[in-house]
Formats: C-alpha cells, structure tokens, sequence
C-alpha cells in the first residue's frame, strides 16, 4: 500500500460517517443543499475522469446529464416503469451515446475537441427541444415520488451519495489499473502514449463512457427530485461551465479535488446569493479568478502540500508566470 | 506588510457579509405573515422577474399602510422574503424548500416563467403551501392536477379569442388566417388553442407554422405567408421575434389586412424600436393600463397606473398589474380564512371572488384565473384598446407598407 492509497483510505474514513450522518442534522433545505452538492460532486468527478486525468477539456458534458435526466423522465412517465429502471437506463443510455460521440469527436484535440463537445450539448437540446416522446421545449413531468416529506429529502439525499461513493471508488480503481495510467500517459503526450503501444482511442473512450454514465445518473436523480425538466434547464451550458470551475477550483487531476471543489463552491455561491442579492455573481467572480491565480493546482494542493502561506502563493504565481 | 494588508481584506470582508444579518433579526419582531418567492434577480430573466418584484413591493407597501391583514382581530404586517433564483428553476426549486424549511414563510408568491413556475409549484404542492403565481400562463402548471398552485394570467390558449371575436365585427372579416408560433409551452398552448377557436369561428388556416425560440430570420415564412395570400397574420413568440418579423415584413413588402402579436406591441421597448413602422400592429393582453376596473387595495386602475408611474417611473403593464393582484388575492384571502392555516387559506383562495385593478379575480377549478384578454392597437405610437370596448376603434385593414410615407 502507497502513501497516496493510506491518504484516501483516511480521507473516505473520515468524510464517509460525516456525509452519513449529515441528513439526521439538517432541516429539509440544509438535506437539498446537501444533495444538490452530491450532485455537483459527481459531475465535477466524472469530468474530472475525462479533463482532469485525460486531459481532454470537455465542454459538453452536460450532455450526459440532459440524457440521464430525459431518459428517466421518459422511461418513468411514458414507459411506466419504476425509478430503479430509469436510473440503470438513464447511466447506460449517457454512457452508451458517450462511446457512439466520442469515437469521432475524441480524435479531435485542445480546442477542436472543447468546442466539438460544446456542439453535440447544443445539437442534443435542439433534438430533445422537437422530439414527441421528450414532449418538445414544453417540458415533461416525472410521477412524484410518494413518500412522507422527510423521507424523500433522504431518498434523494441518500441515492445521490451513493452514487459519488462508487464514482470515486471507480476513479480509484481506475488509477491503479493499467488503463488509468494509459489515461494519463495520453494527457502527457499522446503521441509518445501511443508509440509505447498503449491504444489510445479505446482508453479515451472508455474514460468518457466512464465519464458520461456517472454524469447520466446524477442527472436520473436529479430529474425524479425536480419531477419536472425542460430542456433548456437540462441541456444549459452553465452546468458544464460549473462542473467544470468545481473540478479547477478543487484540484484537476486529483481524486478528492472535484469533490473539494464543488463543495466549497456550493457553499461560497450559496453564502454570497444569501447576503447579496445581485451582487452576488460579482464577488464570485472574483472569487474564481483569486483562486486560479493564487492556487492553480486547486484547493486540494492547499491540503496535500500542507501549506498556506504568502511564500505558497507566490511560488505559485512565479511557477504559473501569471 | 503582505500578510496585514491581507487580514484587513479578509476582516473587511467579514464585516460586509455578516453586518447583514443584524437589521434582518429585528425587524422579525413584530407581527408578520411572510410571504416566500424566489424569482430572478441575474440571469436571462431577470428584466421580467423586476417587474414582479416592483408591483409585489407596491401592493405589501399598500396593504401595510392601511393597517395590514387583519386575522382574528389582530393586524399582521406582510412582509416577503426574496431570493435570487439565478432564472434556472433548480436553484428556485431549492430556493423555494430553503424559504418553507428555513424562512418559514407562511406562503408563496410565484416566479417569473412557466418553465421555472412548475418547478416551484411541485415543492408548493409537497408541502401543501398555497402558490399564487402571476408568471405562468402555460396550462401545463395547471393540468397536473396541483391543488396547491393558482395563476393570475389567462389560459393560454384563450389569447387570441378576443382577436378573433373583433374580427367578426370587421368590414369585410377576413377569411384566412396564417398562425406563426414559437416552440416554447406557452406559445404552442396559444396555438393550439387559437386554432381551435378558428375552426370553431370557421375561419381557413392557411398556415400553421411552428418556428424556434430566439429565431431572427422570418424570411422563409413570410414568402410562404406571402404565397398562401393570407388575409390575417398571427404571431404567438416574444418582444424580440415580433420586433423582427414586423422589420422583415415591411423589407418584403407583406402586408396582410391585419398582423396581431401576443407579446411585443403592449411593451414600449418594441414602439420605440419600430417607431412608425409599429403603428396599426394590434396586440393582445390580460390588461391594459387604459381599462379602468374599481380596485382592493387602491380605488381603481386609473389610480394603480399613475402610482405606479410615480413611484417606479415607468408605465405599468400585465405583468406589473397580474403580479400586485397576487398579493390582493392573499390579502383577501387570509383575512376571509381567518386564520393563518395553510389549508384553510388555500381554501379561501380557491373561492375567491374579487374586484382588483387587474380585474375580477376568479380560479376555475384547475386554479387558473378566469378571464379574458383585450385587443390592443398601436395607432399613432401609443397602444389604445380597441376591443371589446375600445377607447378608439381598431383602424382595419393594416395599410400597406409601400402606401405609407
């Protein structure tokens, strides 16, 4: 056992009870919030699998939440099946179109391949925005799950935790497999990557299947919380956006970064929003940009290198020549 | 140096944030009822959510000065509770829990857009907290069987009844109709229902076509409008679509006998971009600030458009009106209840009969206000009622583009 394997062994220890327990001491909201977080969490990580260890910039992943979220509306509402179906459904219908876009788009590389993504996630809403069975721009209801009040926020609360949990245990496992150092050989440089025999168009692919079927289920569970979506609400470039800020801000690369990061995000955006009621989006902002100058390497740096000093900063304001 | 300057950012910072929170705890004091909403301050709502906050602010500000809501003998004071739901309807979802967990507010005041309403609607309904909304207008809020939510816009699919009704008193009525709509609920819901009534009034469709949300280019339609020689030319889209179109119509020369538009000529954004080019343009609304209902909270309408005028300096329209109603509504309400109970006040709400400056208020069933819209004209720059019961008659038919100066 490495040091690295002690540290997230001691990281799930201790974030695990917390993340356990957190619902038995929040009223409705604080379990939301929390949720809503988990949310964050898991698409900051699967993009991660894909940006951060891959380095392939995804910016339309939202894609595979918009599927994940309309396969389970409709697999609910107009197959009338139950939601433990939609869920599996909605993962593999996300991982599933992730391997038919990404043989094509995956060839592409920096920019092109960033502003391909973009377009499969626009192209995507425009189909779901005309489609009968999605029932168009207008919106499709989800059956409300019918359970007393509390136990719902726990329902949700709970599925979406699980779902991080085997997020991050599948980012773990993969790192120490030999495809999840092909994945990083392929973000260093592909072409050596590929010289030393690794096949690189099945490893990058296999990490955005990886990455559109955690995505696709966050966005199951978040359409049966909503129980109502529409396709400009789960198609919008904003959650790409953000998940991709969490994983930066958190530390790319890194297995507790995304995580860091959409939680410190989350409750800085939620802090501000509830003290500023415009400015809000200003100071977060600002917020945003401090960090990526001062701390490019992400939060998690702050942590695994132990240091928080001016000296830190400064080092990394020379390394990075901002 | 570095490090103090540093602490004093980070102190100043603190102070920002946390010297808020003191003036709210004091003012909680006093007997209040809290009214909840979530609605956009940022975002690409955020022109829209204004309006409802302006009009809902008028109407607490009224009621309270008049000695507030009075609840088995005692007066409460009204007070709302806003967030910023960024326009995206999960984070108002949630925005909606934090203000029925947290805030504990007693009821809910709607949002701006269908789309963000329903949303907020399910949590009202989870709860079982009444919802008066006056954002939404798509009949998809409603037909979900939400016992929870009541709207203070017309069904949508209603819009165009009184067009179409003038019309029938038009010299000669035009025969053939060419429908344009954009693909979001609310304008399909006008569609559809438009072309119902139209075959009800046995009037001819000659097109009905759907077009996309933001679309700019009408060209392609207008040649087929052009081609299929309509007579009456409707648009169900948004002030920036109708704005195009009316440019693109006069660059290709279309000039049907008539070109009505749900949204657009009753805001004065879009007059002032036409100028003369908007004149003859009829318009539909719930409201219009020329009709004159007796009010509840002020005397009449006349009065609600020139305090309105004075106070936020500009001209009030539906959506102002509609959303200071909301609040007449709870008033009404909670004091016929007469008890702060969410069922009871629900209750209450479901039978109201009132008399506002936005008109009689009554909810079918289904929780939707009953009602209808008015025809508006832009003649000479300003928007005049033409019917039913206009200030000035509707001029028909639409002069033709080359004809004017």
């Amino acid at each position: 056992m490495n040091k690295k394997t002690v540290w997230r062994i001691a990281g799930f220890a201790v974030l695990l009870p917390a993340a356990l327990l957190f619902p038995l001491v929040g009223n409705n909201f604080i379990i939301r919030f929390g949720t809503d977080m988990l949310m964050f969490a898991i698409m900051a990580s699967a993009w991660n699998i894909i940006g951060g260890y891959t380095g392939y910039a995804s910016f339309g992943n939202v894609v595979f939440f918009g599927i994940g979220a309309y396969i389970t509306a409709v697999v609910m509402e107009k197959a009338g099946l139950p939601f433990w179906a939609a869920y599996m459904a909605a993962g593999g219908g996300a991982a599933l179109f992730a391997v038919l876009i990404g043989l094509p788009v995956l060839r592409l590389k920096g920019h092109y391949f960033a502003i391909a993504t973009l377009g499969v996630a626009e192209a995507m809403k425009a189909l779901v925005q005309n489609l009968k069975i999605t029932e168009g721009n207008a919106g499709i209801y989800l059956p409300m799950l019918d359970m007393p009040i509390r136990t719902q926020y726990y329902f949700f609360f709970y599925i979406m935790l699980a779902t991080l949990i085997v997020t991050l245990l599948a980012t773990h496992f993969l790192l120490r497999s030999r495809l999840g150092y092909a994945l990083i050989a392929i973000r260093e440089d592909e072409d050596a990557a590929e010289s030393i025999g690794i096949n690189t168009t099945v490893a990058k692919t296999i990490a955005f299947a990886l990455s559109g079927l955690f995505t696709g289920l966050a966005g199951s569970v978040h359409a049966y919380q909503q129980a109502f979506i529409k396709p400009d609400s789960v198609f919008t470039v904003h959650i790409t956006v953000k998940m991709l800020v969490m994983a930066v801000f958190g530390g790319m690369g890194t297995l507790f970064g995304p995580l860091l990061g959409a939680c410190s995000i989350e409750v800085i955006s939620e802090f501000l929003s509830n003290y500023f009621l415009v400015a809000h989006t200003l100071f977060f902002g600002a917020i945003v940009i401090l960090a990526i100058v001062f701390t490019p390497r992400g939060m998690i740096d702050l942590f695994s290198q132990r240091r928080l000093s001016i000296a830190y900063f400064l080092q990394n304001i020379r390394e990075h020549r901002i | 140096m570095k490090n103090v300057w540093l602490r004093n950012l980070v102190a100043l910072l603190a102070v920002a944030l946390f010297g808020a929170v003191g003036p709210q705890t004091a003012a909680a004091q006093a007997k209040t009822i809290k009214l909840g909403c979530a609605i956009s301050f940022t975002g690409a709502k955020s022109r829209s959510g204004k309006l409802y906050r302006d009009a809902y602010n008028m109407a607490v500000k009224q009621v309270n000065d008049d000695g507030g809501v009075k609840v088995g003998g005692e007066a409460y004071q009204l007070k709302i509770v806003y967030y910023d739901d960024k326009s995206n309807p999960g984070e108002s979802s949630k925005l909606i829990e934090k203000l029925l967990a947290e805030d504990k507010v007693n009821f809910l005041l709607g949002p701006y857009s269908s789309g963000i309403t329903i949303p907020d609607s399910l949590v009202a309904r989870r709860y079982r907290v009444p919802m008066i909304e006056g954002g939404g207008a798509s009949g998809k809020i409603f037909s979900h069987g939400n016992k929870y939510v009541f709207g203070t816009l017309p069904p949508a699919g209603q819009y165009f009844k009184s067009t179409l009704e003038m019309t029938q008193t038009l010299k000669p009525a035009p025969k053939t109709l060419a429908l344009l709509y954009a693909d979001d609920k609310f304008d399909v819901s006008v569609a559809e229902g438009t072309k119902k009534l139209a075959a009800g009034m046995g009037l001819k469709i000659v097109l009905f076509e759907k077009y996309a949300e933001h679309t700019s280019d009408f060209n392609s339609i207008l040649t087929k409008i052009k081609a299929a020689n309509a007579e009456m030319v409707l648009v169900a889209g948004h002030t920036e679509e109708s704005l195009n179109f009316t440019q693109q119509a006069k660059e290709l020369n279309v000039s049907p006998k008539l070109i009505g538009m749900t949204v657009g000529p009753s805001e004065a954004d879009f007059r002032k971009s036409l100028g003369a080019d908007a004149n003859y343009i009829f318009g539909v609304a719930s409201w219009s600030p020329q009709m004159n209902f007796p009010g509840f909270l002020l005397p009449d309408t006349q009065e609600f458009v020139k305090k309105f005028k004075a106070k936020f300096n500009y001209d009030p329209d539906y959506h102002n009106a509609s959303a200071f109603a909301n609040v007449a509504v709870f008033k009404d309400a909670i004091e016929r209840a007469g008890s702060l109970d969410a069922a009871a006040v629900r209750n209450a709400i479901a039978k109201t009969d009132l008399k506002t400056i936005y008109g009689r208020v009554r909810f079918a069933k289904n929780g939707q206000m009953k009602g209808a819209s008015v025809v508006l004209q832009i003649q000479g720059g300003e928007v005049y009622q033409v019917f039913p019961d206009g200030v000035r008659p509707p001029i028909y038919p639409f002069p033709a583009w080359k004809s004017r100066r």
